[in-house]
């Protein structure tokens, strides 16, 4: 089914709009969750609350991408089960590592109290992005929204993990450039 | 900013973003494979015309009004060398290279000593490297050679070779780039960034 007939279906306060979504979209949402949970049993809690968080934002909301809308409530509510299990000393690894190769682009003396402007973080991240070729922003994009490990990231693209460490690297460097250069306090 | 707000805003970035970039990075693989796919086609068409060229080649040589350059020295001339093929195929001098007896194993390999193997020297992880784009990174737009080692560092198990060895790069300090001397093949190392 395409994704405007299952919009339509949720305006319609259809509850076949969610078995549409889940058929379509399960095993991508569940991959999220898990790329950023490592478990089975939360990744499908998260996706169960996914599901519950499309119904109650359709309508009003009517995306025009929805398998990114999708990604962006998984990943949120991931990350929110993350930090939850983190308290409670479960789950992390991959997450951590995944925070300790961002800390290329950010400072290592932050003062919390400078703060920063996070829709317009949002959008230089969104130009530096758009500048780069497209395939070096889809890796950049699927190792640090969608959270894939490098071994994924080699089978998908076919590329060595020294190139993919690389230039992961490389555009941290970039944007932490980039960052600064926008005024962005680090 | 902290690494946790960054991730937060990688989150909220433009949805025309994240959904292509599944396709956009797959489409990389789709590309390297059709193109390998067109290498091997041409490399098994080369395969079976060579003896029809070889043939046309003898025809006109024995056609042509001086009689046309022998089989043999065509072929001598095509291989590397001096022009006349006299030299061809010298082997190269690394006479001062490889003369420091090993040291000891400085290394181990993963046990896929294939392509994408990784290597533990020293503590570092290092991986096999041919692309251009990387090797590009440290200012090296040179195949391997053994011409380029520096200093003799050691040994490293690979597969069924025991005694890989593996040398800096000559005139530069870092050891982010080595090179390794694997079977009579020389590649280069570059070191895993993670």
């Amino acid at each position: 089914m395409e994704d405007e007939q299952i919009i339509c279906l949720y305006w319609d306060r259809s509850e076949l709009a969610i078995i549409r979504t889940a058929e379509k979209y399960g095993g991508y949402c569940f991959s999220i969750a898990e790329n950023i949970l490592h478990s089975r049993e939360d990744s499908d809690e998260c996706v169960n609350d996914t599901w519950l968080n499309t119904w109650n934002s359709i309508p009003p909301q009517r995306p025009n991408i929805f398998s990114a809308f999708l990604a962006k409530i998984t990943r949120s509510l991931a990350l929110n089960r993350y930090n939850y299990l983190r308290r409670k000393k479960r789950g992390g690894g991959q997450l951590d590592l995944l925070l300790s190769e961002l800390d290329d682009c950010v400072a290592s003396a932050y003062s919390v109290e400078r703060g920063f402007d996070e829709k317009k973080t949002t959008e230089i991240i969104n130009d530096f992005l758009r500048e780069l070729p497209k395939t070096h922003s889809a890796l950049f994009v699927q190792r640090y929204f969608f959270c894939r490990p490098i071994e994924e990231l080699k089978r998908m693209s076919g590329w060595s993990q020294s190139k993919i460490t690389s230039m992961l690297y490389r555009m941290r460097i970039q944007l932490k450039e980039r960052l600064e250069r926008e005024g962005i306090p680090l | 900013m902290i690494s946790e707000e960054l991730f937060h805003c990688i989150g909220n970035i433009d949805d025309t973003l994240i959904g292509d970039s599944e396709k956009a990075l797959r489409s990389v693989k789709i590309r390297r494979t059709a193109a390998g796919a067109c290498s091997c086609a041409a490399a098994v068409l080369a395969l079976f015309m060579l003896p029809a060229v070889l043939i046309n080649f003898i025809g006109a040589s024995s056609a042509a009004p001086n009689g046309g350059a022998p089989l043999n020295e065509w072929i001598s001339t095509t291989a590397p060398g001096d022009a006349d093929g006299q030299n061809a195929a010298a082997p190269p001098d690394d006479s001062g290279k490889t003369e420091d007896p090993p040291d000891g194993d400085v290394g181990v390999s993963s046990p896929d000593c294939g392509i994408g193997a990784v290597y533990d020297i020293n503590g570092s992880l290092y991986e096999v490297c041919t692309d251009a784009d990387v090797l590009g990174g440290y200012g090296i737009k040179e195949p391997a050679d053994i011409s380029m080692a520096g200093e003799y560092i050691g040994t490293f198990p690979h597969g069924f070779y025991p005694d890989a060895r593996v040398y800096t790069l000559a005139g530069r300090e870092t050891q982010d780039i080595l090179l390794a001397e694997i079977d009579g093949r020389v590649n280069y190392l570059v070191r895993i960034l993670l």
